[in-house]
């Protein structure tokens, strides 16, 4: 059986008083996996951790089965990271040749993994631009190229859409598809939730150096179906005020609700704004007053239920992004 | 790229995923050493001012070169012979040789390098200051460091080839072309070896390596702590010429001990430097000359203190951890 491509066990990481990644435990096989969290939770420690650039006080690492303690697992990873402090002076492509050498290619070899890898991310006519004069959205794609070049099955990519257009960003996602199909294992961390649930198979969630949750988008859903929440609902104006008054007496009893707010609905419409301490229990029971009643609702929706605020409240409360 | 702004049939960004793993055999990480120090070497040559300093270091060899062609040449001249200097001044010949010889020392001899190395030192000061922040600082500053070390690399290798392209710009200003007059004035003499020339031949590279030791350790220290270029500077400033004036001031003019002159490390450098070529020592008051053994020690102890300081600064980067 072949090991997993990233394995951490334990794996702790103090920077003097501050707990950067407590006991962390993961273990990963091919295809893409994101990792999120806010700031200073932890991400670019356990990144770090992953690729052999520090190493845990505590745990270990291993990459295909050999720790990280062995300067040789670092050329079965690549690792972008997050700042782009290159060589100005430096042209791409010189730069890339560069870092194939600092893996151990000679010089040809070394000129031609560069050029393929600034083929791969979209920059084989920029061969000869210098680093000075890229764009940010070039720059993290000089980044990605570094780390790829040598073809690594585990690539850690540290905000690689960061700065990044759309139209590059999704040819980005289509390389990582690609190399993921071919059996890669790819680790991203990203503050783009939507990014993220669009890409990935798994998502990991890391809070204060804790890893909270891993799972697909709706295992993380399926764990917080009774977080509290608020649903806001909508129907046709032709339903009258009794009827909402005979729902909203019953809603009083209801242990599911803890209050509605019927203030400030779309224009030309109706709505009601419930706020309930577990959401999938209160889903199921308006499901059977609304088919009892015969009242047709056009709309439910849990403001509280994307990722990003779904991920936000594992995180404390806090929502990522500055929005909920 | 947008797949709808492609022209049909020509390539999409999938054609070029089919990977070709390399299947030769990779390097051992010490390669990489000289990765790093082209690399260096690169950043410094690829900025004029450097190009401009590094010609400026040069008219120094030049003045030696010519010198010693001069001398040469005066000397195949007819005895009593008055030789033209520019168009309208004459000097006569037996003068201009002393001048050569006695004065300037242009003979090829043990004085003359010694007197070329010490002379170099304020060009390689110069260079070594803007160098510094381009070398080893811009990495601390901006935090390269991830680019480095997520390769089978560590922080020994990083520090050998910073070092190896600081030293290969001393020697370009320093041993290389000390190495190009020593082999100027055997051509220009008897073509012969003997036990004194290759003595001489090797007392150069010797020179060159105490000058290597003592300066490369304190500018990577100096430039991984200061970081930028006018701090680096104000240091060099400080070692080189503060602390000489300080020590010419203290055992000169104010009659302290001779070993106060040992803070003047280019002058350590050069005392050191000048046993290795042996010659005798030139000062001129033996009450100012600092002991030998103090030099030495001061000479070997900076180095060493700046690569402890060097490696304390190397596990503070948080990547190195």
């Amino acid at each position: 059986m072949n090991p997993p491509a990233l394995l951490l066990k334990s794996a702790s990481k103090w920077y003097g008083q501050l707990l950067a990644l407590n006991g962390a435990n993961l273990e990963l096989g091919p295809g893409i996996h994101g990792l999120v969290g806010s700031n200073g939770s932890g991400k670019t420690t356990l990144l770090r951790i992953a690729s052999g650039l520090i190493l845990p006080d505590e745990g270990s690492a291993l990459i295909h089965g050999i720790s990280t303690r062995n300067p040789q697992a670092r050329s079965l990873v690549g690792y972008a990271p997050e700042t782009d402090s290159f060589y100005e002076e430096y042209t791409t492509l010189e730069f890339l040749t560069i870092m194939a050498r600092l893996h151990g290619f000679r010089g040809g070899v070394a000129k031609r993994l560069a050029i393929q890898a600034l083929e791969k991310v979209d920059l084989g006519d920029q061969a000869k631009k210098r680093l000075r004069g890229c764009s940010r959205g070039m720059r993290q794609r000089v980044k990605l190229a570094q780390a790829i070049l040598h073809d690594p099955p585990l690539l850690l990519l540290d905000e690689p859409f960061s700065g990044v257009d759309p139209v590059v960003r999704g040819d980005l996602v289509g390389l990582f598809r690609t190399m993921a199909a071919g059996g890669r294992t790819i680790l991203f961390s990203s503050h783009e939730l939507d990014e993220v649930e669009r890409l990935t198979d798994d998502i990991l969630v890391l809070v204060r150096g804790r890893i909270v949750a891993v799972g697909t988008a709706m295992e993380i859903r399926q764990r917080l179906d009774n977080h509290p929440c608020r649903v806001s609902l909508e129907w046709a104006d032709s339903h009258d005020q009794p009827t909402l008054n005979v729902l909203s007496s019953e809603w009083a009893s209801w242990p599911e609700v803890s209050g509605w707010d019927r203030s400030n609905p779309p224009i030309g419409r109706r709505g009601c704004l419930v706020r309930s301490p577990r959401e999938g229990d209160f889903l199921t029971r308006l499901h059977g007053q609304v088919m009892r009643l015969g009242w047709a609702l056009d709309r439910v929706e849990n403001l509280d239920g994307s990722t990003r605020v779904l991920v936000g409240r594992i995180l404390g409360g806090k929502m990522l992004g500055g929005t909920s | 790229m947008n797949e709808s702004l492609r022209e049909p049939g020509s390539p999409t960004l999938g054609d070029f995923l089919e990977y070709r793993p390399f299947h030769g055999k990779l390097r051992r990480p010490s390669y990489a050493i000289w990765a790093i120090g082209r690399t260096g070497l690169g950043l410094l040559f690829r900025r004029k001012l450097f190009w401009g300093l590094y010609l400026m270091g040069l008219i120094l060899f030049f003045l030696y070169f010519f010198g010693q062609y001069l001398l040469v040449w005066a000397g195949s001249q007819d005895f009593g012979q008055s030789i033209r200097i520019g168009p309208f001044a004459r000097i006569p010949r037996k003068e201009l040789i002393d001048t050569l010889r006695t004065m300037l020392k242009m003979d090829g001899s043990p004085t003359m390098f010694h007197n070329f190395f010490q002379t170099q030192g304020s060009i390689v000061m110069v260079l070594f200051a803007l160098a510094g922040a381009q070398l080893v600082g811009n990495d601390f500053r901006f935090r390269s460091f991830p680019f480095y070390f997520s390769k089978p690399i560590g922080p020994l290798h990083y520090l050998l080839g910073k070092g190896l392209a600081a030293a290969v710009l001393l020697n370009l200003l320093t041993t290389i072309p000390a190495l190009l007059l020593f082999f100027q004035a055997w051509f220009l003499g008897d073509w012969s070896w003997s036990m004194e020339k290759i003595r001489l031949l090797f007392s150069i590279l010797g020179y060159g390596a105490v000058l290597t030791w003592g300066l490369v350790p304190l500018l990577l220290a100096s430039a991984s702590g200061l970081t930028r270029t006018i701090p680096i500077a104000m240091f060099w400033i400080f070692c080189f010429l503060f602390l000489r004036g300080i020590s010419e001031g203290l055992v000169d003019r104010l009659g302290y001990a001779a070993n106060w002159k040992t803070i003047d490390l280019w002058n350590d450098l050069g005392m050191v430097g000048s046993r290795i070529l042996g010659i005798a020592d030139e000062a001129k008051n033996r009450n100012t000359k600092p002991e030998f053994m103090v030099v030495l020690a001061i000479v070997t102890v900076i180095p060493l203190l700046s690569l402890a300081y060097l490696r304390m600064r190397l596990s503070k980067v948080e990547v190195l951890r």
